[in-house]
């Protein structure tokens, strides 16, 4: 239904026919059976891959191996062709074939041959297909674009980072200057490149340069959040981009996605506890699910043992969210849950704890609280096992746990205390051989890695500036993931849109979390 | 212009002295495919047909059978119902095992390899009864038991056909154990391996096997 939803958004900037005639070609009606298998009759494709395995097109569809971009693909020694735009329309000299027209992207999509008859590889499905959804799909791929996006165009790619008025000036500050130093010094290594003399791929041909020199925007966006997204669409309405990158809010990261994904804006790798992504999004990348997913680790850690209640003392927003989280996660469990809400001004509510752990005997406390509130309680927190968000705990953060009666475990989802992280030590050098403070590693480090996968995805794009094109890149740039500071077993993948899925839950002692017998937790 | 390769190790240094990676090696015609430092699609401009190999590849006879020994190692992974499964007791029962590596955001050859299983098993008919079928996922930080449970109902898998995941580094040893290990799951390769109780060797299928191809494998080797 929200997958529904948010493909009819993207349906804007084509033109809806629900009612095309039969002869006339429906791109609306080629880009469903394109991305989702489905023909206009709502009846999913059908075709027969690899001699003979009958398939279905809700089981793989085009885009699953040409592309959203449908710029192709590789796997191992498998190549997928790019499909999009002129690129099937004009003749392929790598290729040796001629355009394609109507007649023969019919023949290529049903007895699997190219316009000179060569057949394809195995793994080219041959479809059923009537001459009219030949027709759409082909309207389709023509109207898949070679670039540049909006954002982009002869000499110049805009970029812009959101930042929030939640987030204190010197976090901020801090991170643009990571953000900045990286696109100056892209533009100083690169200034000179469209000088080079063309190099086309016959003699005496020249080409134009595939550089661009980057522009950095700062979008800061003020007030309550349910006004972003009108501000947002101010900013972009003056200076398009095509992309965001990096960024950092305080709060949920969900009408900054909204907006990405309605103007299909490539959204890389913000920082934020609160993703707030839609099932189904494509356009923004996360880190991990943040503060979701140490809620999901404290839900599996708790099933695991068996225990049936829960106490979750919580104050401010975010944690507020994480505790809804955990809510829902239990209950559908079956556990019971008691909620502590308390004003973070006030000292976080010991006795109030301890009297509702009482009552339920056997109860474990979930205290989703920064390390501020836990300074100075009055009294030890009561006996029963007892749990720490380190998200909300902040990574950037030393410090000892308070005393605890019983056991204390840390919903850990970055790397383990004392764990090797090159990634981040390769940060550290870039950043001090800058003279860049280094005040706030975890959000510096992660706007370093978010520039590291925008110019690894543009370099491997080349020429061609299609934001689609870019994303389908980071999902296939395995190599990033051994750049990714700061959080564990990172993978990407098609549809994959949080680099890292899991973490562990660390036994606590003496105020610290231990890694021994440390288990990861994939929920 | 010369081929410039680019491999893991070339960018990793690009990065690592400059923080930027220039690219000068991407100015051919066409588009390079989305996938990380393949030597397949360097600039290879002056070649007339930089898809020969490929397609060469694609053209010659479409798998090999050969025989190998593994040690299956004792790991214990997790079924799409999220129930724990000890592999080698799994894969070293009285039945005979039919075994592929699949993941299910994989672009390209796995749901091919999916689809071909599944034919497999109808041309088999009642004959399957007899035979383990295991698809194991080479991303298991992804295909968690209900990711793999939704994608085996999307293939009409069925009774008798088990999709696992687990720990990556024990899926990595499990790879590794049967030469399967491509370092990166985007480098892998089409592989079906089958067993008989008789016999302490598995029947090693390299490449794209049809499912006709694989249901005369299965009927010759492990039940006639």
């Amino acid at each position: 239904m929200l997958a529904a939803l948010v493909l009819g958004l993207a349906f804007v900037g084509l033109p809806a026919s629900p009612v095309a005639p039969a002869d006339e070609p429906d791109p609306v009606a080629g880009r469903r059976m394109y991305r989702e298998g489905i023909r206009p009759s709502g009846e999913p494709l059908t075709a027969i891959v690899a001699g003979d395995a009958p398939i279905l097109g809700t089981q793989f569809s085009c885009q699953s191996c040409h592309g959203r971009s449908g710029m192709g693909a590789a796997e191992g020694a498998w190549i997928v062709p790019a499909i999009a735009g002129t690129l099937l329309s004009a003749p392929s000299p790598s290729h040796q074939r001629p355009a394609y027209d109507r007649e023969s992207l019919a023949r290529a999509l049903r007895e699997g041959q190219d316009p000179t008859g060569r057949p394809f590889g195995p793994l080219m499905p041959r479809y059923r297909l009537s001459d009219d959804e030949v027709a759409s799909l082909a309207a389709y791929l023509a109207s898949l674009s070679l670039g540049p996006s909006p954002g982009a165009d002869d000499t110049v790619i805009r970029f812009a980072t959101v930042v929030t008025d939640d987030v204190s000036p010197d976090v901020r500050d801090a991170v643009l200057e990571v953000l900045r130093t990286y696109v100056d010094e892209k533009n100083r290594q690169t200034r000179r490149e469209g000088r080079r003399p063309g190099r086309g791929t016959a003699p005496g041909t020249t080409r134009p340069t595939i550089f661009r020199e980057w522009v950095l925007d700062e979008w800061t966006l003020t007030g309550p959040s349910e006004g972003w997204r009108e501000q947002l669409e101010t900013r972009y309405r003056s200076a398009p981009v095509f992309a965001l990158l990096g960024g950092v809010s305080a709060g949920s990261w969900g009408p900054i996605g909204r907006f990405c994904e309605s103007h299909e804006i490539p959204c890389l790798l913000p920082s934020t506890d609160l993703p707030d992504a839609a099932e189904g999004d494509f356009y923004t990348l996360h880190f991990s699910r943040g503060l979701e997913l140490d809620a999901d680790l404290v839900a599996s850690h708790l099933a695991a043992d068996g225990v049936r209640a829960v106490v979750q003392v919580f104050c401010g927003t975010a944690p507020a969210r994480a505790a809804a989280a955990l809510r829902s996660r239990l209950e559908e469990k079956g556990v019971m849950v008691d909620d502590l809400g308390f004003a973070c001004e006030e000292p976080l509510p010991v006795e109030g704890l301890a009297s509702r752990m009482t009552v339920s005997s056997g109860a474990a406390a979930v205290l989703w609280v920064g390390r501020e509130e836990l300074v100075g309680l009055e009294r030890p927190l009561p006996p029963g096992r007892v749990y720490f968000s380190s998200t909300l705990l902040d990574p950037d953060r030393d410090g000892t746990l308070p005393r605890t009666a019983g056991p204390a475990y840390v919903a850990h989802s970055f790397r383990l205390p004392g764990e090797a992280d090159s990634a981040l030590g390769r940060f550290t050098v870039w950043a001090r051989s800058r003279r860049i403070e280094i005040a706030h590693p975890r959000l510096q480090a992660e706007a370093f890695f978010a520039a590291l996968a925008a110019n690894h995805a543009l370099t491997h794009v080349g020429r061609y500036l299609v934001r689609d094109y870019v994303l389908d890149m980071l999902d296939h740039a395995q190599g990033l993931a051994a750049y990714v500071p700061l959080y564990p077993q990172a993978t990407q993948g098609p549809g994959q849109r949080f680099l890292t899925k899991g973490g562990h839950v660390l036994p606590v002692r003496d105020g610290r979390p231990q890694t021994d017998g440390a288990v990861w937790i994939a929920p | 212009m010369k081929a410039r390769p680019r491999r893991g190790l070339g960018l990793a240094l690009v990065v690592l002295l400059s923080g930027v990676s220039p690219s000068w090696g991407l100015q051919s015609d066409e588009p390079p495919p989305a996938h990380d430092h393949s030597a397949h699609h360097g600039n290879t401009a002056a070649a007339g047909d930089e898809h020969a190999a490929h397609r060469a590849a694609l053209e010659k006879p479409r798998y090999s059978v050969t025989e190998d020994r593994y040690t299956v190692p004792d790991v214990e992974l997790l079924d799409e119902s999220g129930a724990p499964v000890a592999l080698r007791t799994l894969l070293e029962s009285d039945r005979p095992v039919a075994l592929n590596f699949t993941f299910t955001t994989c672009t390209t050859i796995c749901p091919v390899m999916t689809a071909t299983f599944a034919q497999m098993r109808r041309e088999l008919g009642d004959a399957r009864d007899g035979v383990r079928f295991v698809s194991i996922s080479i991303d298991p930080e992804y295909d968690r038991p209900a990711v793999l449970k939704e994608y085996a109902e999307r293939f009409g898998a069925g009774a008798g056909w088990t999709f696992l995941t687990g720990d990556g580094p024990e899926i990595a040893r499990v790879l590794q154990s049967f030469k399967a290990y491509a370092g990166s799951k985007m480098n892998h390769r089409p592989l079906t391996l089958l067993k008989s109780p008789r016999d302490p060797s598995w029947i090693r299928i390299d490449g794209l096997a049809s499912g006709a191809d694989l249901a005369h494998e299965v009927q010759s080797r492990l039940l006639d």
